[in-house]
């Protein structure tokens, strides 16, 4: 990524928690309240143009950090610039016009789409929330859009229940494009679907970015799909980002011990090159009773001394690609 | 050859011309159609094929548990020589669990939420002449072996105060405490993080070496055949399209199915390639093809594949494809690339 590269997004210091109900008890002996620090202090720019994608384990903040971002979540602090304008404190009604720049397709194919309503009438809703197009050009558009995900015109008069799973992620897809946004955000979005039809899916946002200069935000935990689709990958463990780069950088370089095990987590396809012993033991610690330190400590094979005193701050260790480990400092 | 394999005695299962059929709605829907494979003692043996192309339906058969809708019109399953099939209901009982032990996917609907996990260790032991303490110290040791931390502490707990990883490990704790000739695992792993699917994928594999068992291992994902399997079945509309050891599937796929599974698949070598998407879509089980079930969406189809289903054929000692121009493919590239001699 070149110096000069424009910011589409940038995300400073965003925290957001989600406060755990308190049981009566708890109330009436004075607990302090809980909270799961789901996205905690997160600093990240994300490019024009770019595929940047967001790796890391089950409940490590992911969905949450996308989520928040784009306000579908309040953040708790932090700011949110987006293309050069400041969304953290908009209420709803001032950012109902800037809703269209920014897009989410999710994971699941089948219960994103409402099954009651053709593809047809579901694109022409959102022309005309958003206020895309005249009505007289809404039918066109509609033609437009579904060719370019590749769905046969037919597909207007049908039903979601009618499609396979890859052409109804086609919709989500389709329907997410038609306000032409300025960031996709894909939420782990071919993890449900069969190898076949994840190709199509990864080809299509591969060919849809580069056409229409798309800045795509790609949530995954699939490090092989990362590879081969993003840019560069951020690293996140226990609602932090620890490792940020290019591609190339994480994949052949990776600083962070935590990245170094997820590569080497993922099963290698060559049969000969077998492990006995895993990369890694023991799970994640909850995201509620985070220990002081780095969050990786526990599990971390170079754990020093201070590893679970101080936190690392995230640091650029060669020029775009950061890490936050007390072994580089 | 294919026979003198059948006849080894190092057999521990054999599953001949096995076929599975739902019914539904009016309809007959051929799930499985004609498997045959083996597995020897200490061996782990792959599934691999997308979804609903039968690799469920076909481990459920070889333990019979099969849904009310499903029937098995032909097929024969011979469990250290004894056909699994014609089992009465008892002894049935006394192999499923004790001989054959399964895990599922999700360990929650697997295990009881009621009780305790020493409880249900405990009843993998019944019918055992096993005292209390020895059941207790085989639990525990069991626990021990997958990796749980405590497991004097952990016996005592319900399964919800047990993470993901920890629930899959307990799954495969109790599975095992029987001790198991056979493990039929679908999917183990599928809902798991990388790094605990990492760490489950090496504990099979060192129980198995350690106790000698075999396992029937079910997946959608290539990496994790990779991992574990010695010999793997790609799967596809209910039929075995090529089987062969793994080093040979990945290197040099016969059948055009199975080259198209390695040509979609995302892996560092295709950062700057398109990935080739399998065109068309599976055909619905209850119309499959006459012919070839791979044919509406092969790129080798010709005429004779549309009138004549292909019989499994042995290409090489070992290795079996289901197609009339797998010789087409004979210098095909895999996922990984192989020196002559090496395998
Ligand atoms: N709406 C919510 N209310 C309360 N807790 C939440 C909410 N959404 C997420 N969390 C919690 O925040 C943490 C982060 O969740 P998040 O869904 O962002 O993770 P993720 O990285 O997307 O995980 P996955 O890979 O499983 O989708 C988790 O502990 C989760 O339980
Ligand atoms: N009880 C049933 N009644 C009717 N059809 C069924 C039944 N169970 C399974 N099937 C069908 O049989 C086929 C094979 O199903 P099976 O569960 O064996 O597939 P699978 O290969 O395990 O798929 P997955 O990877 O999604 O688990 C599917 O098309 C499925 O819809
Ligand atoms: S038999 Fe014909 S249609 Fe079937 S896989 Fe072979 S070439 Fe393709
Ligand atoms: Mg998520
Ligand atoms: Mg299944």
């Amino acid at each position: 990524m070149s110096e000069e590269a424009k910011k589409l997004v940038e995300v400073k210091h965003l925290i957001k928690h989600f406060p755990i109900p308190r049981k009566i008890t708890d109330v009436l002996t004075n607990k302090p309240q809980k909270s799961v620090k789901a996205v905690d202090d997160v600093t990240l720019d994300i490019y024009s143009d770019e595929i940047l994608a967001l790796v890391g384990e089950s409940g490590c903040g992911k969905s949450s950090f996308a989520r928040t971002v784009i306000r579908l979540y309040d953040p708790d602090s932090g700011n949110i610039i987006m293309d050069g304008k400041d969304i953290t404190k908009l209420s709803k009604r001032e950012l109902r016009p800037l809703k269209r720049n920014s897009q989410m397709v999710f994971q699941d194919p089948y219960s994103s789409l409402n099954p009651r309503m053709m593809v047809g009438d579901m694109l022409k809703e959102e022309f005309i929330y958003h206020n895309i197009c005249k009505p007289e050009e809404v039918d066109k558009k509609i033609s437009d859009i579904l060719e370019k995900v590749g769905l046969s015109q037919d597909a207007k008069d049908r039903f979601p229940s009618e499609f396979s799973g890859g052409q109804r992620q086609r919709i989500g897809i389709a329907r997410a494009l038609a306000v032409n946004p300025k960031l996709l955000i894909a939420d782990e979005p071919v993890s449900a679907l069969d190898i076949s039809i994840q190709a199509q899916i990864l080809n299509l946002l591969k060919e849809l970015q580069k056409e229409y200069s798309l800045t795509i935000l790609f949530i995954s935990h699939n490090l092989n799909v990362v590879y081969y689709i993003a840019d560069r990958v951020a690293v996140m463990y226990l609602g932090k980002i620890v490792e940020l780069g290019t591609t190339n950088d994480i994949y052949e370089n990776p600083l962070h011990p935590y990245t170094d095990i997820l590569i080497k987590s993922s099963p290698n396809l060559d049969p000969r090159k077998r492990e006995e012993a895993p990369a890694i033991n023991g799970n994640p610690p909850s995201p509620i009773d985070i220990p002081p330190g780095c969050r990786f400590a526990k599990r971390c094979p170079f754990a020093m001394d201070i590893c679970h005193k101080e936190l690392p701050e995230l640091k650029e260790i060669t020029p775009g690609h950061t890490c936050a480990c007390h072994k580089y400092s | 050859m294919a026979k003198e394999i059948i006849k080894d005695n190092d057999n521990l299962l054999e599953v001949n011309n096995l076929n599975v059929r739902f019914y539904s709605n009016g309809r007959e829907m051929k799930a499985v159609n004609g498997v045959t494979f083996n597995i020897k003692k200490g061996e782990t043996f792959g599934f691999v094929g997308e979804s609903g192309c039968g690799k469920s339906t076909t481990s459920r058969a070889v333990i019979r548990l099969l849904a009310e809708n499903a029937k098995v019109p032909e097929g024969e399953i011979l469990y250290n020589g004894t056909d699994i099939l014609k089992l009465s209901q008892d002894k049935l009982r006394k192999i499923r669990g004790k001989e054959i032990g399964m895990i599922f996917q999700e360990p929650m609907t697997a295990l009881n939420p009621v009780l305790t996990i020493k409880k249900q260790v405990y009843e993998q032991f019944i019918g055992t002449s096993m005292t209390n303490k020895e059941k207790e110290e085989r639990a525990i040791e069991m626990l021990r072996l997958v990796g749980i931390p405590s497991p004097e502490k952990r016996l005592k707990e319900y399964i919800h105060q047990f993470s993901g990883g920890m629930r899959q490990r307990a799954m495969i704790a109790t599975t095992l405490a029987a001790n198991p000739k056979l493990l039929i695992a679908d999917e183990p792993t599928t809902a798991l993080d990388v790094t605990i699917q990492d760490q489950i994928i090496k504990l099979i594999n060192k129980i198995k070496k350690q106790m000698g068992m075999s396992v029937l291992l079910i997946t959608h994902d290539l990496g994790v055949i990779s991992q574990m399997c010695d010999r793997v079945a790609v799967m596809y509309a209910g039929y075995f399209v090529e089987t062969a050891d793994t080093l040979t599937l990945f290197a040099k796929p016969r059948h055009p199915y199975t080259k198209g599974l390695i040509d979609a698949l995302p892996s560092t070598e295709k950062k700057n390639s398109s990935l080739m998407p399998i065109k068309g879509t599976t055909p619905s089980l209850a119309e499959l093809p006459k012919g070839c079930p791979f044919g509406p969406r092969c790129p080798y189809c010709e005429d004779k594949c549309v009138n004549e289903l292909p019989e499994m054929t042995e290409i090489e000692s070992g290795h079996m494809v289901r197609c009339h121009f797998s010789y087409k493919l004979k210098n095909a590239s895999g996922l990984i690339s192989i020196e002559e001699g090496e395998q």
